[in-house]
């Protein structure tokens, strides 16, 4: 700190680091932050601080950044959407994004993904976003250009990129070519980072946690109904080999919205079977082989709308939100077959209610979704959010009222975004500094 | 704490308070100017203002800058205070906007200052509690640093690179994306 006082301009370096989060809250980039980080020692240890970095993040406290909020009928417009797009080849209509009150992205109001991500050549032109994890969103884009002989057979190629509206990154994957599908439809999704799927030669860096590694998709075929497995690595840019047939898309459908929940090297999807009483089942993706395991019935019997994702200790759980109770059930000892019922409470929170709500929408909740940490973000239709604690079997309001974006709007659903800064720093920067 | 004390104001607006540099100088400012510091307003409020208020951390040099923003800023909160209840929205409207324009006009050329007045503004910002004018020094040092690299960061604000040449090599890697 002395080394760097002295001369006039100086005075930064040495500004006292409650000040130094006055400014630096201001920046309004993680990008330039990391930037800051690397200009010298003082700060480079500010920045793997995280009392300080709480304190430049101070709304940030669940880790919820917004939503992009998007369209769920399936290519309503998608003719005249690729008509429009072949005669605009600038940024015209990128997806939006919505801040949650606090968010170190800007404050409620909408934002355009460009704000984030560049887009000079209009790649994310009405783009839908389709899940988010680890701060990466996948959309599936809307092709450039078409020819008529594809088009009259709709869309049968999948264009799909992964952006980071945190560090401005853009990953646009080759075309996905589904052969003998009318219209291909996306039902199922992995993000796998590179801690996932623990590679990079072996070398564990912390940051694996934040690096996209690889995507899995399901996609169905209309004709047959069957959905197949897709697999694409980051490393090789390409879809690796062939799909392989993982459901029958006429008797099961996929539970969670097909986000998968990524455990202990796989990816695993949890489908309803409907000719047989609405049954629950597994099925796991192998990530380093791709290898799709057989379906598996889970003794698992429960109403409304079950989760399937990883709890607070690792182990795979799958909990239900009702509307007056939660159910959890636990996969013991890594045992495929054996789940058991871990935990039933009732939620202290009654349903937030507005009154100017109709009453019908009163009580049903929107959406689950998995959130960090044995956590789980529950969106009700009145604009409430929420964030279960399952282990403390306690349920946090975020937001009390959100925008009315997308909770009134029959065909509007929501990809919550979130990543927690203060681990993202920690996990780049944390051990860097080799001594005093 | 603030409509508490605003029943009040007219009575409180011929008080003077003395402000006294850390060089001894003394500026007599009225309380309405000088209670846009929260560090003072709280001593007004303990009532111990009387002999003049030593600021010790600020020298004569950088008190007038501040107490020429705060007296700029009372003035405008003022006129907002008298306005919202005497004219119609319409007129509101145009007076506001017009106060709002002469205000950005002042705080832009406020902050035309060297680079170590700007830090000592920001710092009896802190001392003193300003809010607005923290909020405006920090957002232009702020701004300063955006697109740059860390080798112009530390050229426009000398800061001494003390990190090893691996250590910044190490940074690099772990965050490539920072950089491009």
């Amino acid at each position: 700190m002395a080394a760097a006082a002295g001369i006039d301009g100086g005075i930064l370096a040495g500004l006292p680091d409650d000040i130094l989060v006055e400014v630096f809250s201001r920046v309004g980039s993680v990008k330039i932050l990391f930037r800051l980080a690397a200009t010298c020692r003082r700060w480079l240890r500010l920045f793997t601080d995280p009392a300080f970095l709480r304190k430049l993040y101070p709304g940030h406290g669940k880790g919820l950044l917004g939503f992009f909020p998007r369209q769920t009928k399936p290519f309503m417009d998608y003719l005249r959407m690729v008509k429009i797009r072949t005669a605009r080849h600038t940024s015209v209509s990128p997806p939006t994004f919505v801040p949650a009150p606090g968010s170190p992205l800007g404050s409620t109001e909408e934002r355009a993904l460009t704000a984030f991500v560049s887009d000079d050549d209009g790649t994310f032109n009405y783009a839908k976003p389709l899940a988010a994890r680890r701060g990466f969103v996948l959309m599936h884009l809307v092709p450039r250009s078409f020819d008529l002989d594809r088009m009259t057979m709709r869309a049968t190629v999948h264009r799909l990129a992964l952006c980071n509206p945190i560090t401005g990154d853009r990953h646009v994957l080759p075309p996905l070519d589904c052969p003998d599908s009318r219209v291909a439809i996306v039902k199922g999704y992995a993000i796998v980072t590179a801690a996932d799927a623990g590679d990079l030669n072996g070398r564990r860096s912390p940051s694996a946690r934040f690096t996209f590694s690889q995507l899995l998709i399901i996609a169905n075929r209309q004709r047959t109904q069957e959905q197949y497995l897709h697999s694409y690595s980051a490393a090789t840019r390409s879809w690796r080999g062939a799909p392989t047939m993982c459901t029958d898309g006429w008797r099961f459908s996929m539970a969670g919205q097909g986000i998968a929940a990524v455990h202990r090297g796989a990816a695993h999807w949890l489908c309803f079977d409907h000719e047989d009483d609405h049954n629950l089942y597994k099925f796991s993706a192998d990530l380093c082989t791709a290898c799709v395991s057989p379906r598996l019935k889970l003794p698992v019997r429960t109403g409304g709308t079950p989760l399937l994702h990883v709890s607070g200790d690792g182990k795979l759980s799958i909990t239900c939100v009702c509307a007056q109770h939660v159910a959890v059930w636990t996969q013991q000892d890594e045992e495929e077959g054996a789940w058991l019922r871990t935990q039933q409470f009732r939620l202290a929170m009654v349903m937030p209610t507005n009154p100017n709500d109709p009453p019908d929408s009163r009580r049903c909740f929107e959406d689950c979704h998995e959130f960090d940490r044995g956590s789980m973000l529950v969106v009700y239709r009145t604009g409430g959010v929420f964030v279960l604690d399952i282990e403390k079997e306690a349920m946090e309001k975020v937001i009390d009222s959100f925008p009315s974006l997308f909770t009134h709007k029959q065909h509007w659903r929501c990809v919550p975004y979130e990543m927690d800064l203060v681990e993202f720093f920690m996990c780049h920067l944390g051990g860097l500094l080799r001594r005093g | 704490m603030a409509s508490a004390g605003s029943g009040d104001e007219k009575a409180a607006a011929a008080a003077m308070i003395t402000l006294i540099s850390s060089d001894n100088e003394k500026f007599e400012v009225t309380e309405a100017t000088a209670t846009l510091s929260q560090t003072i307003r709280h001593m007004i409020e303990d009532g111990c203002t009387d002999g003049g208020v030593p600021l010790p951390n600020v020298t004569s040099k950088i008190l007038a800058r501040v107490i020429e923003y705060c007296k700029k800023h009372a003035t405008a909160a003022a006129g907002e205070e008298g306005s919202s209840s005497s004219f119609s929205d319409a007129a509101f409207l145009e007076v506001d906007r017009a106060f709002l324009e002469e205000l950005e006009e002042f705080d832009d050329a406020f902050l035309e200052v060297d680079r170590a007045t700007l830090f000592d503004l920001i710092l009896a910002a802190n001392y003193l509690d300003i809010k607005g004018l923290l909020n405006l020094t920090c957002q232009k040092v702020a701004d300063s640093v955006k697109g740059k690299t860390p080798e112009q960061i530390r050229e426009m604000y000398n800061i001494v690179n003390d990190l090893t040449p691996e250590e910044e090599a190490e940074i690099r890697r772990e965050t490539q994306w920072a950089f491009e």
